[in-house]
């Protein structure tokens, strides 16, 4: 929020998170280490090194992936999104260990500098079982450099949320040129089915879960909703949204949230200034909306942060007619103040 | 997330998914008999192999 | 061009690139401080802060230098469709 950036925002919660995290990795990397040692005895110590660390960041590509949509399809699964950019960038970390390690041992110590030798030793884009594999993977690992060095909220801002998600998206595109790195070059080796079997799983579930998930949000995408003669659209009925939460209804090309707290209504732009997260799904806290993935607040009367924060966002507009909820979709700009509606009791309202 | 974010989202992977399902039956498809070369030429070394090459057909062609 | 010259380029166009934004990095975070001026934030902000951003501030150093040299003083507001329609309409 507005006052000075810290490098990390830690609490204890990012803390055990980190913890966990780095104690599974080690675990994962002594485990694959010692299994290795055991089947494939003969192996030499950089070669264990490049498969270990590729394989752990390859697990944790898969778990990063797996969050957005889990948290979409169960909101138990917040608590992984809130953490997410440390397991993006240990996942980054772990994949430079190996990217770094494989150009060393297949490409340092010869004429061509190593890079060089990597781009240009292999230029067999007419075979699959020869592809230039190692360059899918170098080109996934500048776009996962890109994405780890603009995890921080000061990019954030000078982005702005869409522009840096729109980069943040090119994951996709890491993932696919990943996916073609092991199965044009590991798995071309590899006789044991547990690679194939493990890579082929993951590509299930990752597109299963977005596909699932895309499903979901897409007929809250597509309701249109008409306006009556005044121009407010009607939304719900006063009653179908609880205490301290939102009704979230798409007006004007994107999602407004409406919220009720204390007897009275108020409607804000569903996207939270922070990082775009639904602010409709999070509920009222010390009288502020409060966004579920980073616990950006705003003021539901006005749609600005509490002081010192300046965050805002577009208000609309409410009105209760016979505790039937109107929504002007016209968007107000952003801060200003919406004189709330009151839900009265005994039908009716201002 | 953004509405158009989202559209994105389900564009992408409406096309990504098969394209990776296809990829992944290719790549395993064009496996060859052999590995092509082994991954740690050291390890060959102390496993005994005299002869880094493989033998017979270039590797990506199947034997008939 | 063989595919070890075209190599050869895309290494050193990339080196340069690389090179520049470091040193780009270090005057804009440390020495001359430009982040201070674009981002209030970052006036406050911790030297962990500075040391955390240097690489993407490396990456993209052109867009952090177009915005220093037209004297951007606070960060940019977001474009999303409420807010468009907020600004080019009744508002």
């Amino acid at each position: 929020m507005s006052h000075g950036y810290q490098a990390v925002g830690w609490s204890p919660f990012k803390k055990r998170y980190d913890l966990v995290l780095g104690g599974l990795l080690a675990g994962y990397l002594a485990l694959f280490s010692l299994a290795t040692l055991l089947l494939r005895p003969e192996i030499t110590a950089e070669t264990l090194l490049i498969r270990a660390f590729g394989t752990a960041a390859l697990l944790l590509l898969h778990a990063v992936l797996a969050i957005g949509p889990l948290a979409r399809l169960d909101g138990r699964f917040l608590p992984l999104l809130y953490n997410r950019r440390h397991l993006g960038v240990t996942m980054f970390l772990a994949a430079l260990v190996h990217g770094a390690l494989a150009t060393f041992q297949f490409h340092a110590l010869g004429d061509a500098p190593p890079l060089v030798s990597l781009l240009a030793s292999n230029t067999r884009l007419d075979s699959l079982s020869q592809f230039p594999f190692q360059q899918l993977g170098l080109a996934a690992l500048l776009i996962l450099f890109l994405m780890a060095a603009t995890s921080h909220d000061f990019w954030l801002a000078q982005l702005t949320a869409p522009v840096w998600k729109a980069l943040h998206m090119g994951v996709y595109l890491a993932y696919a040129l990943i996916v073609a790195h092991v199965a044009l070059g590991a798995l071309q080796d590899e006789r044991s089915p547990l690679l194939a079997g493990a890579l082929g799983a993951g590509v299930v579930a990752i597109a299963g879960l977005h596909l699932a998930a895309g499903r979901r949000e897409a007929a809250l995408d597509r309701e249109r909703r008409a306006a009556g003669a005044d121009g407010f659209v009607e939304v719900c009925g006063v009653d179908e949204i609880a205490e301290g939460r939102a009704r979230v209804v798409t007006l004007g090309g994107e999602r407004v949230a409406v919220f009720r707290y204390e007897g009275r209504l108020s409607a804000l732009s569903n996207v939270c200034r922070h990082q775009n997260g639904p602010l409709g799904e999070g509920r009222i806290v010390d009288g502020c909306v409060t966004c579920p993935w980073h616990g950006y607040q705003y003021l539901p009367a006005s749609g600005a942060s509490p002081p010192p924060f300046s965050e805002r966002v577009p208000t609309f507009r409410v009105r209760v007619v016979d505790r039937r909820v109107f929504v002007d979709p016209r968007p107000l700009p952003a801060g200003t103040p919406v004189a709330p509606a009151v839900v009265s009791e005994s039908g009716g309202g201002g | 997330m953004l509405a158009a974010h989202r559209r994105a989202h389900r564009w992408i992977w409406l096309l990504l998914a098969p394209a990776l399902a296809a990829l992944l039956v290719a790549a395993l498809a064009a496996r060859p008999e052999w590995p092509r070369r082994p991954l740690d030429p050291a390890a060959a070394e102390r496993a005994g192999a005299d002869d880094l090459e493989p033998e017979g057909a270039p590797p990506g062609e199947r034997a008939p | 061009m063989t595919p070890l010259d075209v190599a050869t380029w895309i290494v050193r166009l990339a080196g340069a690139y690389a090179a520049a934004g470091l040193l780009f990095a270090l005057l804009f975070l440390f020495v001359l401080r430009g982040v201070d001026r674009i981002d209030p934030s970052a006036r406050a902000g911790s030297r962990g802060f500075r040391w955390i951003v240097l690489p993407g501030v490396a990456a993209l150093w052109p867009l952090l230098l177009r915005r220093w040299l037209a004297g951007a003083s606070e960060p940019p507001e977001e474009s999303n469709a409420h807010r468009r329609a907020a600004a080019g309409g009744r508002g």
